[in-house]
């Protein structure tokens, strides 16, 4: 099998990770849209209600309720962590509302870890585990689910916002609160039902991961870092962004090991995705600094 | 700022006595373990404090840096053979240097954007620097021991917890009173001010990168030091240890302690050593530390930001205030404000009170201190309090020697002004604040006031600021359009203009917070066009804030002191020895600041957290703060802002009287009653230009300034009406 | 009873008092100005009226309901719409995105498609310049424009009172008239109107009402063309025109113009 062979094998095989990583960046884009604030705990609002799967299937509950019932959790948890961490602090800035994301990370971690145990457990599967065969390996349904997954919410969720009212006073909300709420729109509500929509984002594709992962309370929750990269990369202003800048992430995390020579760096995908982002964060500070004297002093 | 009185001093000193004998009490030993750890949790416990609390950029990557520290000992013993202590320094450096590394991309985002940053850098650590196996392959170090074998002095620091707590304590307790030294001098007054707003520390000469970047390196280092000690004791060490959840644990320990608070720092380490060692020996269910050291964060995060240094405090006030209520009468200050906390330490080792401050008035008689209210927030700096800026740009500035030696003025004050008038604080009432309204405003012995200025002749005095055909376009927006006006000595200039005119944007450009697109300002005859704003204040130029830039956690004392920041020649390491020069430095910055506060009677609100000051004082405090910068040029944004009828006139008096001092104001205003009767001088802004300059009674009767302000009068006035 | 009575209202920003006792009265129909320097509290007073800013005593009815300290979004229910200073549009939302929001109010009260787009029909004839640009994103707009698009946003839910403030900040005499004359239409339709201006000729020539305000009260009202007529409020804007000094300032020679004429700002 050829080079070209190994590529395309390598292509098909990081898609998956453009699936997940988008799904990730989409929510995280909704909730930053909504809110100014990068919320951190994105990764516990994806692994949470995979751990609920695997619960309430240990409890003999059909898949068919368990799963919504496992994505709304994600929903709960992205209204609680907004009304909880984030809106107090809103008169105290973003960086306060941020770090309160972050404290929700670090206790729904320790209680995952509590609750389940720290060792890996083996994930609720969504789809059926059936594989194909490409090139030299094999790719899973449910992998493959993950890339269609998302691509089917992305259309979704384009529609939503482009087409109905719901989405137009979603997006003038997002843009102009004090505005929306001039024009009877109430902000809060607005606000509480985006990161209802991203949790549950989340929720959705943490359930998928795990399916084709593992459970593990330390290592599924940090998946949702490279979600981040990809949003920022997106530009952190729309779905379209976000879905670009998971193919970015998960392209470079699938192909990058193919690349001789690299192949030995152990983390070489990581690392180069953590400069990629550090040079991303440190341009778009930037010109943020510009906007902000611009007018003059605050 | 800081909370200690004297009976805290008296806690640290009993703690610190604790400490000596702890070791060698019998059963209480056995906790000799955790009481190790607790001595490196501290350490970078405080490096969370320096850093977050102190200078507000957050960081959740610092167990990385521990880290980084742990492998750079292991690889300076078994490399270069260094034994502990020697490998001390190569962890600090190379955490240092790390950390300086990340502070670039702090120094370019904002705050929101530094704490994914940080965990970006734990993450890509955890994934690829602690995977490499040429940085693994030094996870551990040799067998080590000083002290010949079967001798008094033998150390083995393997075996011995005590001697390994000896050192792991007196480093970590080193540490701790460098940074208590340097959080009390003008680095630290720089770390606050460019956590309350670096426009106002760029104003006050500050280079607010250099400050942050120096905030990182110190607290890398600190890491590393703590990493250090984590090997020397361990022997081995995984990268498991170092991860992101070991960071936010060091977070959590920095948040329960107050975040600002160093004492609070160390108090929660020990709680949290403490705890792990009951988890250990009580719990058999398997390790709750991490849940509960989560849950403690989110919880004090949420409800009570201000952790055990609040709590203290809150204990500590109701103390005092019990034993202040059964003397009647004469109290002693709260918080020992005679002597700097420099001289406090010093004293505490040295033996004796240190000599009174030259200056500084004499002790007064105060009303009972009411008991601080029960609200967490109050006073203290609490991971939600993290303000966000956009940082000016800025570079390194060259000295200048147009600063007015305000001290040639003041000096002829007599010094050590007697005692005040008793004040009773009234619940509720603010009579003590009457004071700065209405006190006597008294030009020192030997200063004369400057004589009044002649509309028609200025071009005889000299020129100090120009600004020359100003246009400042944003985008397609003209907001300034080829503007120019001049400021000369001794004079009171007025700029005004309706709404939008454009006189924010060209104070703007001469203040250096934004560049024209074409023009050029001078000042004191040099082109400071491109100028950063840190570099002009250097050469001699003060400003205040339309929106009040004071560091609200503050007293109006340590706002003022603040501003002395380029009459300080010191620098960190200076203030983190307390060297005679450091001292004497600060000394003298005080002296200056309370003369100043003399000289415009704030002393009533001298010693008051700035938060909780009325409006109306705030705005001279700020006056006040451009006042003991000595800046020649002092510059005011709407300094009349909010102010009701009685303080405009305060506030009148007050500029008149700074510009008798000898200063130069500009002044924009929208009060233009106000503005006519306090300026000699005046330019007429509109719609981007300049249309009309004279003294104000011609001003006052330029029918296109009449115009501009009551709208078109002329043209599209209906007919009829 | 007037339409929309303002009752002694007082408004505190923390610790700073901005209103402190405010009374006013708007009729069905009317065109009302409320001047006054910077600082006097015009703006605070609208935003207390729209409910972007709560009162600390005092009361806000309309139509004989109370209004005071509702949330923004339940007070446009009762037909009082804001164009606010700083004019507040969704800069990345098109034109007619933006009037589609403020349609909004009406489309929660169950107007049909139909409605929106008579609505629609009517604002663009009153602003024809938006309808060429319906599609544009609002932030590319010019200042005017986007001025016309606050106006015509606020218009969309068919108000009762039309509150504007500062609608002249940065534009060129001409369009700020026209925006008074689009003002004047709106209100021949049956629309209350209230602008707060700076300028005070152009607010009284274009109003029928003036009430003046200084720091945080009502010092003067009446007739328009009265107050225009009225001296004391020359004196209430630029101190006293002859010297009060009582020094020697009070021979100052006329003041010198400046270099350069005035120039029209550049778009």
């Amino acid at each position: 099998m050829g080079v070209l062979g190994q590529w395309i094998t390598g292509i098909v095989l990081s898609l998956p990770l453009v699936g997940v990583y988008a799904i990730f960046a989409i929510g995280i884009v909704l909730m930053y849209r909504a809110s100014k604030v990068l919320n951190l705990a994105h990764g516990v609002m994806a692994t949470f209600p995979a751990y609920i799967l695997y619960a309430l299937s240990g409890w003999g509950i059909p898949l068919l309720i368990a799963l919504p019932l496992a994505i709304a959790a994600g929903g709960g948890l992205g209204y609680l962590v907004q009304k909880l961490f984030v809106a107090p602090f809103r008169s105290m800035g973003e960086t306060a509302q941020t770090v309160g994301t972050v404290v929700v990370l670090g206790l729904g971690i320790a209680i995952m870890a509590t609750l389940w145990g720290a060792a890996p457990l083996l994930a609720v599967g969504v789809f059926p585990e059936v594989t194909f065969t490409v090139g030299q390996s094999g790719v899973r349904l449910g992998e493959i689910g993950l890339f269609a997954t998302m691509l089917v919410i992305f259309f979704a969720l384009q529609t939503l916002f482009s087409t109905t009212d719901f989405g137009l006073l979603m997006r003038g909300s997002a843009e102009n609160p004090r505005a929306a709420s001039l024009m009877g729109v109430n902000p809060e509500l607005m606000t509480a039902l985006s990161w209802i929509l991203g949790g549950s984002l989340a929720g959705l594709a943490g359930i998928m991961l795990a399916g084709v992962t593992t459970l593990h309370p330390y290592s599924l929750p940090l998946q949702a870092l490279p979600g981040f990269l990809a949003a920022l990369l997106g530009g952190l202003g729309s779905i379209s962004g976000a879905v670009v800048g998971g193919a970015i992430v998960g392209f470079v995390l699938g192909l990058v090991p193919l690349v001789p020579g690299l192949v030995q760096l152990q983390g070489a995908p990581q690392l180069m995705l953590a400069i990629i982002g550090m040079v991303v964060m440190a341009r778009r500070g930037q010109t943020l600094v510009a906007t902000d004297v611009r007018g003059g002093i605050v | 700022m800081s909370d200690t009185t004297v009976n805290a001093n008296r806690f640290q000193v009993a703690a610190l006595a604790l400490l000596v004998v702890f070791p060698l009490i019998p059963k209480v030993n056995a906790g000799l373990p955790s009481a190790n750890q607790a001595a490196t949790y501290a350490i970078v416990a405080a490096s969370l404090v320096l850093l977050t609390g102190w200078v507000g950029q957050i960081s959740l990557g610092h167990a990385a840096l521990v880290g980084i520290g742990g492998y750079a000992t292991g690889w300076a013993a078994t490399v270069l053979g260094l034994p502990f202590p020697l490998n001390l320094p190569v962890a600090a450096v190379a955490a240092g240097g790390m950390a300086a590394l990340l502070g670039q991309v702090a120094l370019r985002v904002r705050g929101l954007y530094l704490a994914v940053a940080t965990l970006i850098f734990s993450w890509a650590a955890s994934e690829m620097l602690f995977r490499q196996q040429w940085i693994l392959k030094y996870g551990s170090i040799p067998e080590f021991s000083i002290g010949r074998e079967g001798t008094l002095l033998r150390f083995d620091f393997s075996n011995s917890r005590t001697a390994y707590f000896y050192i792991a304590w007196g480093i970590a307790i080193a540490c701790l009173y460098g940074l208590t030294n340097l959080r009390d001098s003008k680095t630290g007054r720089a770390f606050f001010a460019i956590r309350g707003s670096e426009f106002a520390a760029a104003s006050l000469g500050m280079d607010v990168l250099r400050y942050k970047t120096l905030a990182f390196t110190l607290s890398g280092a600190l890491a590393g030091i703590a990493g250090c000690l984590i090997m020397t004791e361990a022997r081995v060490i995984s990268p498991d240890s170092f991860d992101f959840n070991k960071s936010l644990f060091y977070l959590a320990i920095a948040v329960v302690g107050g975040l600002a608070s160093l004492p609070g720092a160390v108090a929660a380490s020990v709680f949290f050593a403490f705890l792990g060692e009951l988890f250990y020996r009580v719990s058999f269910l398997g390790d709750y530390l991490q849940l509960v050291s989560t849950a403690l964060l989110a919880m004090v995060f949420r409800l009570y930001p201000g952790g055990l240094a609040a709590l203290a405090r809150v204990g500590l006030a109701r103390v005092e205030a019990r034993a202040a209520a059964k003397q009647a009468g004469m109290v002693v200050p709260r918080g020992p404000r005679g002597a700097s906390p420099v001289d406090r330490l010093k004293g505490m080792f040295k033996g004796g009170t240190p000599a009174p401050i030259a200056g500084a008035p004499a002790p007064q008689p105060v009303a009972a201190p009411r008991p601080a209210p029960a609200s967490s927030r109050e006073g203290f700096l609490n991971l939600a309090g993290i303000l966000e800026q956009a940082p000016a740009e800025l570079d390194a500035p060259p000295v200048s020697d147009e600063t007015m030696e305000l001290t040639e003025v003041i000096e002829v004050i007599p010094r050590g002004a007697g005692a005040h008038d008793e004040v009773e604080a009234v619940e509720g009432e603010d009579i003590a604040f009457t004071k700065a309204l209405s006190g006597k405003l008294q030009l020192p012995p030997g200063v004369v006031p400057p004589p009044p200025v002649d509309p028609d002749r200025r071009n005889e005095r000299r020129l100090l600021i120009a600004a020359e055909h100003i246009t400042v376009k944003f985008g397609g927006l003209v907001a300034v359009n080829d503007a120019s006006l001049e400021v000369r000595e001794g004079e009171i200039v007025g700029l005004i203009g309706p709404n939008g005119a454009g006189k924010t944007t060209l104070f703007n450009s001469i203040a250096g917070f934004n560049t024209p697109t074409t023009g050029r300002v001078t000042l004191y005859g040099h082109d400071v066009t491109n100028l950063p704003v840190n570099q002009r204040a250097a050469m001699g130029m003060a400003r205040t804030f339309q929106r009040i830039q004071l560091f609200p956690q503050l007293t109006t004392f340590d706002n003022l002191l603040a501003a002395t920041h380029l009459q300080n020649p010191t620098g960190f390491v200076q203030h983190m020895a307390v060297t005679r020069a450091a001292f004497v430095a600060e000394a003298s910055a005080r002296a200056r600041v309370k003369q100043v506060i003399h000289l415009l009677d704030l002393d009533d609100v001298a010693y008051r957290k700035v938060g909780v000051l009325p409006f109306g004082v705030l705005r001279m405090v700020e006056v006040a703060r451009a006042l003991v910068t000595g800046s020649r040029v002092i510059m005011l944004d709407e300094p009349a802002s909010g102010l009701d009828e009685r303080e405009t006139d305060r506030l009148t008096d007050v500029l008149r009287f700074v510009r008798d001092l000898g200063a130069t104001l500009l002044l924009i205003e929208h009060d233009v009653r106000m503005v006519t009767s306090v300026s000699d001088y005046m330019y007429v802004l509109n719609q981007g230009a300049m249309i009309a300059e004279g003294g104000p009674a011609a001003i006052q009767s330029n029918e296109d300034v009449i115009a501009a302000y009551l709208g078109r009068s002329a043209e599209s006035e209906t007919a009829g009406v | 009873m007037a339409l929309l009575e303002v009752n002694d209202i007082h408004v505190s920003y923390g610790s700073i008092v901005a209103l402190r006792g405010v009374t006013l009265a708007i009729q069905a129909g009317e065109r009302v100005a409320l001047l006054g320097a910077n600082g006097a509290g015009k703006s605070t007073t609208l935003r207390a009226v729209s409910g972007m800013n709560g009162i600390t005593s005092g009361s806000i009815h309309m139509d004989g309901q109370p209004i005071h300290n509702l949330p923004p979004y339940e007070v446009v229910k009762h037909g009082i719409t804001h164009g606010p200073e700083g004019r507040e549009l969704f800069g990345a939302l098109s034109v007619e995105e933006n009037l589609r929001l403020g349609f909004w109010p009406q489309l929660k009260r169950g107007a049909s498609k139909g409605d929106y787009h008579a609505m629609l029909e009517r604002v663009y004839d009153l602003f024809p310049r938006l309808r060429e640009r319906r599609k544009q994103e609002a932030i590319t707009l010019s200042g005017g424009e986007q001025q016309m698009l606050v106006m015509a946003r606020a218009l969309m839910s068919n108000p009762k009172v039309l509150m504007m403030d500062e609608m002249s900040l940065g534009l060129a005499p001409m369009i700020v008239q026209q925006l008074f004359d689009i003002a004047a239409e709106v209100n021949q339709q049956g629309t209350a109107v209230v602008i707060v201006e700076q300028f005070v000729h152009t607010a009284l020539n274009n109003t029928d009402r003036a009430y003046v305000l200084e720091k945080g009260t009502v010092v003067l009202e009446g007739k328009s063309k009265d107050l225009l007529a009225d001296p004391e409020l020359l004196a209430a804007y630029l101190g006293e025109a002859d010297a009060g000094h009582g020094d020697a300032k009070a021979e100052e020679p006329k003041a010198k113009p400046a270099a350069k004429r005035p120039r029209a700002v550049k778009k």
